[in-house]
This record gives structure tokens, C-alpha cells and sequence, in this order.
């Protein structure tokens, strides 16, 4: 807002200013008539009346104004009267005051016109400058508010363009895995269909290499058409058979998959598949799971393999039903009740203050005949009858632990039945 | 010239056990019986007696595994080596994977007859050194 001093002292005056000018207006016309009846009749004295109507009039407004030109021609007439002036007629003296009156109203008039006018052009200007003030501050709060939005829009534009780049990123990266997904069936689908038709195609294709082989030496494969049959078939045989090869590689199996697993999860997981296989049997699981086993470095697919193979062997040991007990745990290597047999198993692999995780899974069934305790492992022994086994369970489980680094032992126990021992180095 | 050994083949592929036999046979070292019933085997290897047995790994009604196991025990306490063929197998280098798997060799069908005779020749002087 703009200071404006008279702007102030009007709005102070216009407030009280009406009574205050009339009183000062009078006061100064008593002076002036004063003066006017001193100085005698002979002197003209009407411009100093002036002064009293034009600070009333400015002071005090129209009213005030109206009033003082009234008293001080009221008084011009009564100090010409008091002075004894001759008059030729006894109306001139009201007529002159009338005149004076006239003029004094005159003058009034035009200044509390010019007075109002003043007035309102101020008012207008304050109204402007406010006006103006008020769209100075609107228009800098707008602008404001047009930085502000436009800062959010071109933040916005920026989180836009990141998710958009993120978005096509996933999009990119869900198409691979699902490409590769539909690689990896492909490939299991190949190689299930390599399995069956390597045995049926791979047969033929021995007999036709034998013969080739046969035909080799035979005094036809001494002449050149013979030579060129010969060579053509075995080239043939060899083609054909390198596609079946290829189709085959694809359903074996690959190197281990490690992740940091936690252990009791695995064997919780293999039960529940073995479980169905179980009950069945009447056979019962009864697991000790120690909380808060270290977490190990396992292939979970061919570990869950691993006690998946266990729990199917202990099945085929307990025909009548019985019970499995699974324990795990964490000990020191030498404290472990095999350590002895298992130091010689795998010479150099546990140190005797190596913490290893210790799994027991004890059954309640037959046991193993103690000649053929130490070739559990090997292939193809099996206590089944034929048929009900590869013989190759137990080769492949070690095989596995094996891999990972542990070690499995098995044992009869004194209480009847069997005790395998897994450990993992923990 | 040396006395010939003994191989028996049990493969009931009929047509490739012949040729085989025919093969084996030309090289004059070997005296070679076939038997394509598995369920004979045990039989025939009593009383042939081989110095070596040729395998099929796939049977109907058996595994070779546990024919082998059979014949091992049924032939104790000689024992000859065994060479499995498998048509289940990738012909990429089977021989040594599959070897150091299960310590026995297994040879992927088809295959050729330099590879089995030199494979045989291998297996028969490893068994007679043991």
C-alpha cells in the first residue's frame, strides 16, 4: 500500500472535522468582522471574509461552507451598519448582503466541488493502486503457482519417462523368461521324446554300423563302387546317429544349481511328496527339525532327490509298516556318532572341529545284511527282488552328497533297523 | 596263435547280437555266444563261462544292472568284466561319464567296431592284471 499523508489527514478531518470548522470558521469570521469594523467603512475589507468560508468549506464541507458564507455576509452587512454608513435606500444594505452572500456561496460551492472532485479522484487512485497491487500479487502468485506446476510436470515428465523405461525393461525381461520357458519345455519335451526314440532308432542303427563293419572286410569293399556303398552308409549311420546324440544331451542332466537354502525346508518339502507313499504303508514320520539351521549351499532339486530316495528305501525296508525319524541338527564333526567310519570313508574332507549339519533318519525296519553294508553305495546292489529297483537309488543319493561336498553313512542300529547319516558342512 | 576268450552277448536285439558275433568272430581272437533271452542269461553265462560279457542296458522284464549283478554272482568267484551298450545314451563321450558314475563301461549303440574292440581288449587286460 502506498503512503499517502493527505490521503490520512482528509480521513482524519472528514471524521470530526464538520464542528471543528464550523467553530474555527466563526472564530476567524469574528476576527476578520473585527477587523473590518476597526479599519472603518472608508477601507474594503470583504476578500478576508474569504478565509473563514474557504477553511470552513475545505475543513468542514458543503454545510460548513454554507453556513459561513451566510455568517460572513451577515456580518459585512452589520459592520457597514455599525460604521454608519448612509444608504439611499433602506433596501440596499440587505441587497448588498445578499450580493456578498451570493459570492461567498459561490465560492463554497465551487470549492466543495473541487473539494469532492479531489476526494474522489483520490478514492479512484487508492481504488486503482489497491486494484493493481491486488493484480500485481495475484498475477506474481499465479506465475508462482505456473513455476510450481510446471517443475511438477517436468518432475512428472521425468518419473514418466523412468517408468516407461522400466516398464519396457519388464516387458523385455518377461519376454526372455518366457521364451525361455517355452526353451526349457521344448527341451524336456525333446528330451523326454529323445529317451524313447533314441532306444528305438539307436538299435537299427547298431545293426546297420555292424554290418558296415562286417562289409568292411569282405573282398567286395575292395572295388570302387563297394568302397563308395560302404563309406556313404557308414557316413549316413554316423549322421543320423549324432541327431539323436544331440536330441539325447538335452535330457541330461546338468551340473549342480546351488542356492542358499535353508535345509529343513527341503526335507519339510520331500515329505509332503513321499507322504501319500507313507501312509500307505502304514508308515509314520515322526521329524526333529532344529530352528535356526545354517543356511548351506544346495542344488534343492536333487537334494529333495536325495531324501525323496531315503524315504522310498526305507518304505521298501519296512513291507509291514513302521516308522521314520528325521532329525537335524548342528555339531561338531568328531562328536558325531560315525565320525570315525566316515573320517575313513572321506579322508581329509571334515576337520574334527568342523561344524557340520547333521541329518539322521532312522527306520524301524529290517536292516541291511551286514555283508552287504559296505557296497550299499555301489550300483546295482539291491536287496529287492527284480523289478522293484534300479539298484542305481542309493549310487545316485551319494552321488549327490557327494557333489555337495557331504557326506552320507549307513548303518544298523543296535535297536533294529537302519541309520542314514547325511552331513553338510556348515 | 593264442587261445581265443570268451565273450557272451546278451542282447535281445537278435539281429545286432549276430552281427556283432559276426564281427567279433572275424577278428579269429574271440569265441563268441549269444543269448537274446535275458531271462536265460544267468544260464548261459554258468555254463559258458565268458572271459568277458557284452551288455545290453535296457531289457524287457530287467534292468542289465541287475542282470549283472546275476551274473557276477552267479560266475563267482571269477569275475569277468562287463561292458554295458546303451541305446539310451548320447554318443558324446558316454563312455568316461558314465564310467566314473556307476565303475562300469558303457558304450553307446551304435557303435563302432574299432572303438568296441579296442574297448573289450582294454577291459579283458585290465581284468587280467586285477
Amino acid at each position: 500500500m502506498v503512503f499517502h499523508p493527505m490521503g490520512r489527514m482528509n480521513q482524519f478531518l472528514a471524521k470530526r472535522s464538520r464542528p471543528m470548522a464550523l467553530g474555527l470558521g466563526l472564530v476567524l469570521a469574528a476576527v476578520v468582522g473585527i477587523g473590518d469594523l476597526v479599519t472603518g467603512t472608508e477601507i474594503h475589507f470583504a476578500i478576508f471574509y474569504l478565509v473563514p468560508v474557504t477553511l470552513a468549506t475545505w475543513l468542514g464541507g458543503m454545510f460548513a461552507g454554507v453556513i459561513l458564507s451566510l455568517v460572513c455576509a451577515a456580518t459585512v452587512s452589520l459592520v457597514d451598519l455599525a460604521g454608519g454608513v448612509q444608504y439611499s435606500h433602506p433596501l440596499i444594505p440587505i441587497w448588498n448582503g445578499l450580493m456578498m452572500a451570493g459570492f461567498f456561496l459561490i465560492v463554497a460551492l465551487l470549492l466543495d466541488a473541487l473539494r469532492n472532485d479531489r476526494a474522489r479522484l483520490e478514492q479512484a487512485v487508492r481504488q486503482r493502486t489497491a486494484a493493481l497491487t491486488e493484480e500485481i500479487g495475484e498475477r506474481k502468485r499465479a506465475e508462482e503457482q505456473l513455476r510450481a506446476a510446471n517443475e511438477a510436470l517436468t518432475a512428472h515428465k521425468d518419473e514418466l519417462l523412468q517408468a516407461m523405461t522400466a516398464l519396457e525393461k519388464s516387458h523385455l525381461q518377461l519376454q526372455a523368461a518366457q521364451f525361455q520357458l517355452i526353451q526349457a519345455e521344448k527341451m524336456e519335451a525333446i528330451g523326454r521324446l529323445a529317451a524313447g526314440v533314441a532306444h528305438e532308432v539307436k538299435n537299427p542303427l547298431a545293426i546297420i554300423r555292424a554290418g558296415v563293419d562286417y562289409l568292411e572286410g569282405e573282398p567286395i569293399a575292395k572295388e570302387n563302387t563297394g568302397h563308395g556303398v560302404i563309406a556313404r552308409m557308414r557316413e549316413a549311420t554316423g549322421r543320423a546317429d549324432s541327431v539323436i546324440s544331440e536330441m539325447l544331451d538335452l535330457s541330461t542332466p546338468r551340473a549342480l544349481e546351488l542356492a542358499n537354502e535353508n535345509l529343513n525346508d527341503l526335507i519339510k518339502q520331500a515329505v509332503r511328496l513321499v507322504k501319500h507313499e507313507l501312509t500307505k504303508k502304514s508308515i509314520t514320520v515322526t521329524t526333529h527339525l532344529q530352528p535356526d539351521l545354517p543356511r548351506l549351499w544346495l542344488d534343492s532339486a536333487k537334494i529333495k532327490q536325495v531324501f525323496i530316495n531315503l524315504f522310498m528305501n526305507a518304505v521298501q525296508a519296512m513291507p509291514n509298516g513302521g516308522s521314520v525319524v528325521l532329525r537335524t541338527g548342528v555339531s561338531e564333526f568328531r562328536k558325531i556318532g560315525p565320525a570315525e567310519h566316515i573320517q575313513s570313508q572321506y579322508p581329509q574332507r571334515f576337520a574334527a572341529e568342523q561344524i557340520v549339519v547333521v541329518v539322521e533318519i532312522d527306520d524301524s525296519g529290517v536292516g541291511v545284511p551286514e555283508d552287504l553294508l559296505p557296497h550299499v553305495f555301489d550300483p546295482f546292489v539291491t536287496t529287492k527282488g527284480t523289478g522293484m529297483g534300479s539298484g542305481l537309488g542309493l549310487t545316485v543319493t551319494k552321488q549327490i552328497v557327494d557333489l555337495h561336498g557331504g557326506a552320507i553313512d549307513l548303518r544298523n542300529r543296535p535297536e533294529g533297523g537302519a541309520r542314514v547319516t547325511l552331513l553338510f558342512k556348515g | 596263435m593264442a587261445t581265443q576268450r570268451r565273450i557272451l552277448i546278451v542282447d535281445d536285439e537278435a539281429d545286432l547280437a549276430w552281427m556283432l558275433k559276426l564281427n567279433l568272430e572275424k577278428t579269429k581272437a574271440y569265441d563268441v555266444q549269444i543269448e537274446t533271452d535275458p531271462a536265460q542269461a544267468v544260464e548261459t553265462a554258468r555254463k559258458f563261462v565268458p572271459d568277458l560279457i557284452l551288455l545290453d542296458f535296457v531289457l524287457p522284464k530287467t534292468s542289465g544292472g541287475e542282470l549283472a549283478v546275476q551274473i557276477k554272482m552267479a560266475l563267482a568267484p571269477k569275475n569277468p568284466p562287463i561292458i554295458f551298450l546303451t541305446a539310451a545314451l548320447p554318443q558324446s563321450n558316454p563312455d568316461s561319464k558314465m564310467r566314473t558314475m556307476v565303475g562300469y563301461r558303457f558304450l553307446a549303440k551304435p557303435v563302432g567296431l574299432e572303438h568296441l574292440l579296442a574297448c573289450i581288449a582294454a577291459e579283458l587286460q585290465h581284468s587280467h592284471q586285477g
